[in-house]
């Protein structure tokens, strides 16, 4: 993130630079006087870092429910522990491998026809010439990010539902109903469709900025040499964008399993747990609905391993691919 | 009045929640526990403290009575000399705080809500309350159980199964049972007014008693009817199966359906009440021969399921009645959409009928099967707890819930259901008659009606129609009608599965009703159901049944 930052912005001071500590002088005062210099943008990371202490590091504390069987007001010291008997009960469990399932198979979608969408709209939004209208078509592109699931999907409900707008037409005109919303074989393109309708606009605001920092000679030249569009597009854009794309790409798939709670949790009931339950409002179900708290801990921590093995995976594999990718060990 | 505690408790449980969400992979432990033995929730093998004793009011004399089976005495004007039940101060002026369910939009500062001044007034408190809106009441519960300290005053539970609930009251609320069981009730004649089946319906916790219950009159979910719709289509009052059916196909068309279900009926037994009370299915359990059985296990309820997908299958159910919201779906109700409904009786109200506005006549669906057997509701709405205090403060608290309580007939009544004549309502000669104010300040959005209820009778101000109909239904259909030989009985099973176990049902009645599975699939939805804890459920309500004998 902090190349991209950098390069998008370029507000980067080079006081490392040219502060370079004296010779002689040991890696302490080095130091102190590195931070003396970078005190600004030090003080700027600090609500940052308190978030991630308290609310990411601090919470993973709570994995300690997956080894006990949670009672909430006795709290942890007074509940019992069962050792991994959660785990245990989590892998002989069908609707936990029906939640599984089912979150693969949306994450899946999601990655095949969500991931590139932005980057498309990215494309073409750069390729809009006048500076107004550009502008005017990103805030409208925005805007569906700020609604929340619930209006989303009310607007998804009234235009497709089965007395909704559309089924409305097709009566009037006497044609037969379409079934979508509570059909679970349209589901996984219905949320799919929901998502890029309501996230697409906000994520391309990473692929603009990327798009922005490329080199303008670049298409000039390339244009002399008479390349059309889908050669600059091929030759220059992408090439330019791929560790954007790559880093992205590897964030993605740390967080393959995280598909969202809201948009899944107002909609497993018009399809049934068969083909509406996901990871995470099985995690909330069987945890705040069914009181279960160390089991749905169990499924919570699974879901985590899973999540970090994946992440390290892709960077991995970015690194052989010769990325930067999201850090370099 | 400063509005703190109601602040900083909000945004606390906000907090929570979202942390609960965002956190969900990794669902954090908040709060040290308090500590202390959770221990049995069971009555069976303990000593039982007696049920409250019940000393009827004798109020004004209605227009027609009630009955032991639950019809309602039917008051069809508003009685002119009201009577005061209670005398003494009930507060000492200090800060009461409370946490209720709304179904309502939350009130107005006290400072501009001549409601809430008048309650205080006339309690002696200071009553802060903090309001939790009905879809994350279960939620909002859970993590108010979780952190365990900074608890309000008074806490108020609905009959919705929230898992772990009685152990939490047993560890931080006070036992009443030495205030309200058997003759000490008397001290507080308003609860003592309150009948015995709601004091059983809400059940001892270990042999003791920890509640005041919120009364409810015995019809449970109804069907709430466009009767004139119906008369057009000249359907009749008593119908069978297949003319209900039928009813229903005439009904439907050119976008407007006969029926419509909401999403919150499919979290368990909610949607098919009235067509399992139709058909002879027993009220969630039987007990026959020390034996506790579950309705979904009968043919009856089978053929129940069955009916709701015939009703689907012929299109005469609202097309998104899984997804849309009770709300959404009352409002199709009213302005026509759809030609009946189920709904809570509670909803027999005049805000139901301000509602419909003129639009039809309201009625009650009768039962359609030969051998019907409405299904009778547990008795009350919920109940209100207090947290551990000094005796003293206890009975004050209790006063609080007397006062709320005064029956019909009453000045306190009159205050706690309809605010301040010339304020909020005025009497003519069709009784009360509420103002514009009272659609802003009432006991919705200050709801008061949470923390004490009377005993309900049958009064709609303005409709005495509708009153007229409502008690000749219930006059058809409550003599026929069952309890729920499980309610008020104590399962460890049911308080740490219950909210799961209903939800398979609520799901698997969804996948069949809506064509996704074939009716064959039922046998496997009681499958799952009995082996996830239904069982070993019915063993435990079972030894308890005999234990309460």
């Amino acid at each position: 993130m902090t190349r991209v930052r950098r390069g998008a912005g370029g507000t980067s001071p080079p006081t490392e630079k040219t502060q370079d500590p004296p010779a002689g002088g040991g890696p302490r005062t080095g130091r102190l006087q590195r931070i003396r210099a970078d005190r600004v943008l030090l003080l700027l990371a600090v609500p940052g870092l308190l978030y991630f202490l308290v609310f990411h590091y601090g919470a993973l504390s709570g994995n300690v429910l997956a080894f006990q069987d949670y009672i909430p007001f006795l709290g942890v010291s007074g509940s019992e522990w069962v050792g991994l008997s959660h785990f245990e009960r989590m892998f002989g469990d069908p609707a936990f491998w029906n939640a599984v399932k089912n979150t693969l198979i949306i994450a899946a979608l999601q990655l095949v026809f969500f991931f590139p969408a932005p980057l498309a709209l990215a494309l073409l939004l750069h390729s809009i010439v006048g500076d107004t209208l550009r502008r005017f078509v990103q805030s409208v592109v925005y805007l569906p990010h700020f609604l929340s699931w619930v209006i989303v999907i009310a607007l998804f409900q009234q235009m497709l539902g089965g007395a909704g707008v559309v089924n409305g037409w097709l009566s009037d005109l006497g044609a037969g109903q379409i079934s979508i919303i509570g059909n679970p074989d349209a589901y996984g393109p219905l949320v799919v469709a929901q998502l890029i309708w309501k996230e697409c606009g906000w994520a391309t605001i990473i692929f603009l900025a990327a798009l922005s920092q490329v080199d303008e000679q670049q298409y000039e030249a390339a244009a002399l040499d008479g390349a059309g569009w889908g050669r600059r597009l091929w030759h220059v854009t992408l090439p330019a964008i791929r560790p954007v794309i790559v880093l992205l790409l590897v964030l993605r798939l740390g967080e393959f399993l995280s598909i969202g709670f809201e948009q899944f949790f107002l909609q497993r009931q018009s399809v049934g747990p068969e083909t509406g339950e996901v990871l995470e409002t099985f995690v909330y179900f069987t945890g705040f609905a069914g009181g279960d708290f160390g089991y749905a801990a169990a499924v919570g921590l699974f879901k985590g391993v899973i999540g970090v093995v994946l992440i390290y995976t892709a960077n991995k594999v970015a690194h052989r691919l010769g990325e930067q990718g999201v850090y370099k060990a | 009045m400063d509005n703190s505690i109601n602040r900083r408790g909000l945004l606390r449980m906000a907090g929570m929640s979202a942390l609960g969400v965002a956190a969900a992979p990794l669902i954090t432990a908040c709060g040290g526990g308090s500590g202390g033995a959770t221990g049995s929730v069971s009555n069976a093998g303990k000593q039982l403290v007696p049920w409250p004793a019940y000393v009827p009011f004798a109020g004004p004399k209605p227009d027609a009575p009630g009955d032991e089976t639950g019809v309602q005495p039917l008051y069809l004007k508003y009685p002119e000399t009201l009577t005061q039940s209670v005398n003494d101060t009930v507060g000492d002026g200090s800060k009461v705080t409370a946490l209720v369910v709304t179904f309502g939009p939350p009130p107005a500062p006290v400072a501009q809500n001549r409601f809430w001044q008048e309650i205080n007034k006339a309690l002696n408190v200071d009553l802060q309350v903090t309001v939790v809106p009905d879809p994350e009441y279960g939620q909002k519960m859970t993590t108010l159980m979780a952190s365990g300290s900074d608890l309000p005053d008074i806490i108020m539970f609905t009959n919705l199964a929230l898992p772990h609930s009685l152990e939490f009251i047993q560890a931080q609320c006070a036992d009443l049972s030495e205030f309200v069981g058997g003759d000490a009730v008397k001290e507080y004649p308003n609860l003592a007014n309150i009948p015995t089946y709601a004091w059983k319906g809400m059940g001892r916790i270990n042999g003791k008693l920890y509640g005041v219950p919120l009364e409810r009159p015995t019809p449970a979910n109804s069907l709430f009817v466009n009767r004139t719709a119906m008369d057009e289509a000249g359907i009749p009052k008593d119908w069978t199966t297949e003319q209900y059916l039928e009813a229903m196909r005439e009904l439907t068309g050119d976008r407007k359906w006969g029926l419509g279900w909401y999403k919150t009926l499919f979290g368990g037994l909610g949607s098919i009440t009235y067509h399992a009370g139709s058909l002879g299915a027993p009220n969630t359990w039987t007990a026959t021969g020390g034996q506790f059985v579950h309705t979904i296990s009968t043919p009856q309820f089978e053929q129940a399921v069955d009916t709701m997908r015939k009703l689907v299958e012929a299109k005469t159910v609202y097309p998104d009645s899984l997804t849309v919201s009770s709300t959404d779906m009352q409002s199709h109700f009213h302005n026509g959409t759809v030609a009946s409904i189920q709904d809570g009786f509670g909803s027999v109200a005049p805000a139901t009928l301000s509602k419909i506005d003129g639009r039809f006549e309201l009625d009650l669906g009768r039962p359609y099967g030969p051998q019907a057997t409405p299904w009778r509701s547990a008795g009350l709405f919920g109940y209100v707890t207090f947290k551990k205090a000094a005796p003293e403060r206890i009975k004050l608290l209790l006063r609080i819930c007397n006062y709320l309580s005064a029956p019909f007939g009453t000045k306190e009544y009159e205050l706690a259901n309809y605010g301040v004549e010339g304020v909020h309502f005025t009497k003519d000669d069709r009784g009360i008659k509420p103002t514009d104010l009272f659609d802003t300040e009432n006991n919705s959005s200050l709801p008061v009606k949470y923390l004490g209820a009377a005993p309900s009778v049958l009064y709609l101000p303005g409709y005495p129609d509708t009153a007229q109909a409502v008690y000749d239904w219930q006059k058809a259909s409550l003599p026929k009608s069952v309890a729920n030989p499980g309610q008020g009985l104590r399962s460890a099973t049911q308080v740490s599965k219950g909210a799961q176990l209903d939800q398979i049902i609520g799901d698997g009645i969804a996948a069949i009703a809506f064509g996704r599975k074939p009716l064959s699939a039922w046998k496997d939805v009681v499958t799952q159901w009995r082996q996830t804890g239904g069982d070993r459920m019915a063993e435990e309500l079972a030894k308890e049944h005999a234990a309460a004998q």
